[in-house]
């Protein structure tokens, strides 16, 4: 038959007929062409003439275009193969949208692989932005909170209470500047006794901060001062929990450490300040009857101020700086250097948790990367495998733009579907975060999926997504269509610039999770580390618990110290009590106090400079309960009483700072300066050095004191409360309910506080770091998977793509070890490759984290060995897997196949 | 022929004729396109001559209405081809438009018939 087609087809191109119907009407035509010809033929006629003659029962112009188009085969709408011209943008959209949902049902295999891995990388990072977001980026919940400002001393952070009233005195840049100070309060006026953890403020700090009470009045500046300061603000959850939200609280009287306060207001719930653990607050009284105003030497109170509008933070600062220096002029014995900074409330409130959460929520964005690395690489792999499908699109008139705008489409509904997942995952992962962390991340209870999380996600997903797909797409539709058809046709190696696109992600895959892994190595190490720090105590079998007896039934220094005499003789004499002591400041839990100490015979290096160290008052048998080694002298006993001659006990460190390279016991100590009316004590044994602060701070020189010989002053300031060691045979908490028993029947309005295990103590001290490490090592770990997938993956497409090479080469005779092993070396140089970025990338890791690690150089050598060998290793085996099947290669099947 | 209005009338001899020769040619027995444009043709003695860009847009259009259908037949050592034959709705019409037809034939006659007598 005659070819009529090209004569027929593009009379019907500017109709919208489905493919078929237009087939079907071509062959039609062509029919009657042919019978019309034949005839033509059969008639005498040439059979060129008869060509001619046939096709002139087509009339001037198309009308068999102008008839058929007001039917309805006619109208059918535009298949969705993208090869009709680009039309109206959302209908594209909306083709696109469908084209891809089909073409990605069509392959389950690789949807749910890169769905799953964009879920893990997508979710991840939901779940620390959400963190980060409520921890570190959502404003205080005060008014105008960029203008709050904490004022820190030099040293201690903190500001005396005269130096404070002369600089809230002359200070012009702020609208309010208020002091507060923590302490404990036992309330004691209903039911059990309660320990709950309160401030003492000044009635300006409330201004400062510009939040009124939910009911009632906030506090009046003559509150401040000694005999009118017996007002309290409840917190909301105090007044929830412990008086079940009784309307009638204003006026209520409520007896707080022995003594009444009245209730004038409750602070709504919002208000944490300085911490969601503080539940009350009283003015601080500034001038006592008793006592006068309290001094100038003893830095004590934290200090925040709102700056006035209009003023900078430079203008407060250097207005700041003048009065410090106006006071160290004035009072240079307590004052000298001194120095004031201004930080903004919300720094001081996350700054100490922002670095270790920016470190992890790097960490899970290099897991994204990584995922996306993967992802690219399934597509680049996919796209060289669909090659012949987009040139014919492109050859049916599909533009670049319109092809691209497909492939990218897939590449976006890939990530959707992935950004869904994640979510899930997120939602479930975040329960599982908060529940991981330490107690003390400030406002981490906020944590949730909202608005601001889910707009990260979806940006992240949009850029991820776009960034990932544009590799592929504009690399599949670079070549000329025909070129791209005949390289199908061959099915041969995949595109030099497609290989080189995807030993490239793989590189990069490499050197980010190896710089990941050597992050987390190190803040293992560091955590290894840490736990393995002498906290120079035994832990274990120990209970420990707080009594505080209240300041009016124990006003004065002896009775304070006949009731934890008491309450220590009382546990002494349990079952299962091995040996019982008592600590004002307990080891590991943070607490500390510390003045000026005079050793005998030190020479200052300067005579403004003084020694310095932490003071401890114990009782009973502290040692033996902590199970505080003592290295030189004696320990204290129960003879060291008020009566005989004053001793103390010094760390090894105090020894060996102040009395190097002699004998500390025998020489002599005393509280403040040499003139001060302290009087001398005889150093009668040096113990190991205890960490107070926690296993990561450096060792500070102490000394103790029986508890039996420290002044009533003392005592009853800064000591009152007493932190008590049982040392038991068995879990230590099966002895709570007797040592409540002893308690109570020494003073029942006396509650236990914080009852709790030592070891729980010493476990606790170390969460923040065993947090992040555990974070980061799960990432890395998750990364280094991801990562041995994608190599893997890519490896094994290239193998699949060299069958018909490695078959040559067998047929010609070569060792099948041989080609494995060619393939291999060939493989892995993009491995080599990423592990050499990643070394280098690793160290600038290493330096960033400087200040997370613990004893763990930023290049620890065996972190920065034992990593890329791991990660090599791993690699190689990835690498290998794949490349062995070159092995089962029959190289007769393997050419056939071309 | 009272329930006829000349409008309609009107249309049926400007576009309905076509139709009514298509459906009358299959009404016999089914056909494909070229035998009916010979059919017409040769019937005609020349008078009537369908092209093809008129004659298959016709047969969709009256498929489409389905009045008639076509299938594609095929037959041992011959090409397929597509066969069109009337459906019942098609001889409904049929009847119809060759009741119109006849009655626009009478009143023709009629008139000319008038002037002529």
């Amino acid at each position: 038959m005659h070819d009529w087609e090209p004569h027929v087809r593009p009379r019907l191109s500017s109709l919208r007929l489905s493919p078929t119907r237009e087939h079907e009407i071509v062959e039609e035509l062509s029919l009657h062409l042919d019978d019309r010809w034949r005839e033509l033929v059969a008639g005498g006629t040439p059979e060129d003439d008869a060509v001619r003659l046939a096709l002139a029962e087509f009339q001037e112009g198309n009308l068999l275009a102008t008839y058929m188009a007001p039917l309805q085969q006619a109208q059918t709408p535009a298949p969705i193969t993208p090869g009709a011209p680009a039309g109206h943008l959302l209908r594209d959209l909306w083709q696109n949208l469908r084209y891809a949902t089909r073409s990605l049902r069509k392959q389950p295999a690789f949807t749910a692989a890169a769905v799953l891995t964009l879920a893990l990388g997508i979710g991840a990072n939901t779940a620390m932005f959400s963190i980060v977001n409520a921890v570190l980026l959502q404003p205080l919940p005060y008014a105008d909170p960029s203008r709050l400002f904490v004022v820190h001393g030099q040293l201690t952070m903190r500001l005396s209470a005269e130096n404070f009233l002369d600089l809230q005195r002359e200070a012009r840049s702020f609208d309010a500047l208020g002091a507060y100070a923590g302490t404990g309060f036992t309330l004691t006026d209903r039911g059990e006794p309660e320990f709950v953890m309160g401030e003492m403020i000044s009635a300006e700090l409330l201004k400062a901060l510009d939040v009124p009470p939910l009911v009632g009045r906030p506090f009046r500046p003559d509150e401040n001062e000694g005999g009118r300061d017996q007002v309290m603000l409840l917190s909301h959850g105090l007044w929830q929990r412990r008086y079940g939200g009784d309307p009638g609280i204003l006026g209520r009287t409520i007896t707080a450490n022995g003594k009444p306060y009245t209730v004038i207001g409750v602070m709504p719930a919002a208000f944490e300040f300085p911490q969601k653990r503080f539940e009350l607050w009283v003015p601080f009284a500034f001038r006592n009857n008793a006592q006068g105003l309290v001094n100038r030497g003893t830095h004590f109170l934290q200090v925040a101020g709102r700056v006035r509008r209009g003023t900078s933070v430079e203008q407060a600062q250097a207005e700041v700086d003048a009065i410090g220096r106006r006071l160290a002029q004035a009072y240079p014995d307590v004052n000298a250097n001194m120095t004031m900074r201004l930080t903004s409330l919300l720094d001081e409130t996350v700054g100490n948790v922002r670095a270790a959460l920016l470190l992890v929520l790097s960490a899970v964005g290099f897991v994204l990367l990584i995922a996306c690395a993967n992802v690219t690489n399934l597509l680049l792999a996919r796209a060289s495998t669909r090659q012949r499908e987009i040139a014919v699109r492109t050859t049916l008139g599909a533009s670049r733009a319109r092809v691209v705008g497909q492939l990218l489409t897939e590449t976006l509904v890939l990530y959707i579907a992935g950004a869904c997942a994640g979510l899930g995952l997120a939602a479930w992962g975040l329960d599982a975060l908060i529940a991981l962390s330490p107690g003390d991340i400030p406002r981490l209870d906020r944590t949730k999926l909202d608005p601001t999380t889910l707009s990260f996600t979806l940006g992240l997903t949009l850029v991820a997504g776009i960034v990932s797909g544009l590799i592929p797409a504009l690399q599949s539709t670079f070549r000329v269509p025909a070129d791209q058809l005949k390289a199908a046709a061959r099915s041969a190696t995949a595109g030099r610039a497609s290989r080189r696109a995807r030993a490239t992600l793989v590189a990069a895959e490499v050197a980010l999770s190896l710089m990941l892994m050597v992050g987390a190595a190190l803040a293992a190490h560091s955590l290894l580390q840490l736990q393995r720090v002498d906290t120079g105590l035994d832990a274990e079998g120990v209970l420990t618990f707080n009594v505080v007896p209240p300041e009016t039934a124990y006003p004065n220094g002896d009775s304070v110290r006949r009731f934890h005499r008491e309450v220590i003789e009382r546990l002494s004499v349990q079952p299962g009590a091995i040996a019982v002591g008592a600590t004002s400041h307990l080891p590991l839990s943070g607490q500390n106090v510390e003045s000026r100490i005079t050793p005998e015979g030190w020479q200052p290096p300067s005579p403004n400079e003084g020694a310095g160290a932490g003071l401890r008052g114990v009782a009973g048998h502290f040692f033996d309960a902590l199970g505080v080694r003592v290295i030189a002298g004696r320990a204290f006993t129960d003879a060291d009483m008020a009566t005989s001659p004053l001793v103390a006990m010094v760390n090894e460190e105090f020894a060996r700072r102040y009395w190097p390279g002699q004998n500390a016991v025998g020489k002599r100590l005393k509280q403040g300066d040499i003139g001060s009316e302290d009087p001398w004590k005889v150093v009668v044994g040096v113990y190991a050095d205890l960490k107070h602060l926690g296993p990561q701070a450096d060792t500070r020189p102490e000394v103790m004191f029986p508890y039996e010989q420290t002044h009533g002053f003392w005592v009853t300031r800064f000591m009152r409360g007493l932190s008590v060691v049982m040392r038991t045979t068995g879990d230590p908490m099966n002895l709570m309910p007797a040592a409540r028993a002893a308690v109570r029947a020494v003073d029942p309005s006396v509650p236990l506080v914080e009852p709790q295990r030592m070891t729980t103590l010493a476990s606790d001290s170390v969460a923040q770091p065993r947090f992040r490490s555990t974070l980061l090592v799960s990432f890395a770990c998750l990364a280094m998977v991801l990562a041995v997938v994608g190599i893997y993956g890519v490896v094994g497409f290239n193998v699949g793509q060299r069958l018909h090479e490695i078959s040559v080469r067998i047929a010609l005779g070569a060792q099948r070890s041989s080609v494995v092993r060619l393939i291999v070396r060939q493989e892995s140089v993009p491995v080599v490759i990423g592990v050499a970025v990643g070394v280098a990338g690793a160290i600038a890791v290493g330096r960033a984290m400087r200040a997370l690690l613990f004893h763990v150089a930023p290049a620890d050598p065996v972190t920065f060995i034992a990593m890329p060998v791991l990660l090599g290793a791993v690699a190689l085996v990835a690498c290998l897997i794949p490349a062995r099947r070159a092995l089962d290669v029959d190289p007769v099947n393997g050419l056939r196949a071309e | 022929m009272s329930d006829i209005n000349v409008r309609a009338l009107d249309r049926e001899l400007k576009r309905g004729s076509a139709e009514l020769l298509i459906l009358s040619l299959l009404d016999a027995r089914p056909r494909h396109g070229y035998d009916l444009s010979k059919l017409i043709e040769t019937r005609s003695r020349g008078q009537l001559k369908f092209h093809l860009d008129s004659l298959y847009p016709l047969l969709y259009r009256l498929e489409e209405r389905g009045w008639i259908k076509g299938a594609w037949v095929e037959k041992p050592d011959e090409r397929r081809r597509r066969f069109y034959k009337v459906t019942p709705e098609g001889r409904r019409v049929l009847a119809q438009q060759r009741k119109t037809w006849e009655a626009f034939v009478e009143a023709v006659r009629r008139v000319t018939g008038d002037e002529h007598a």
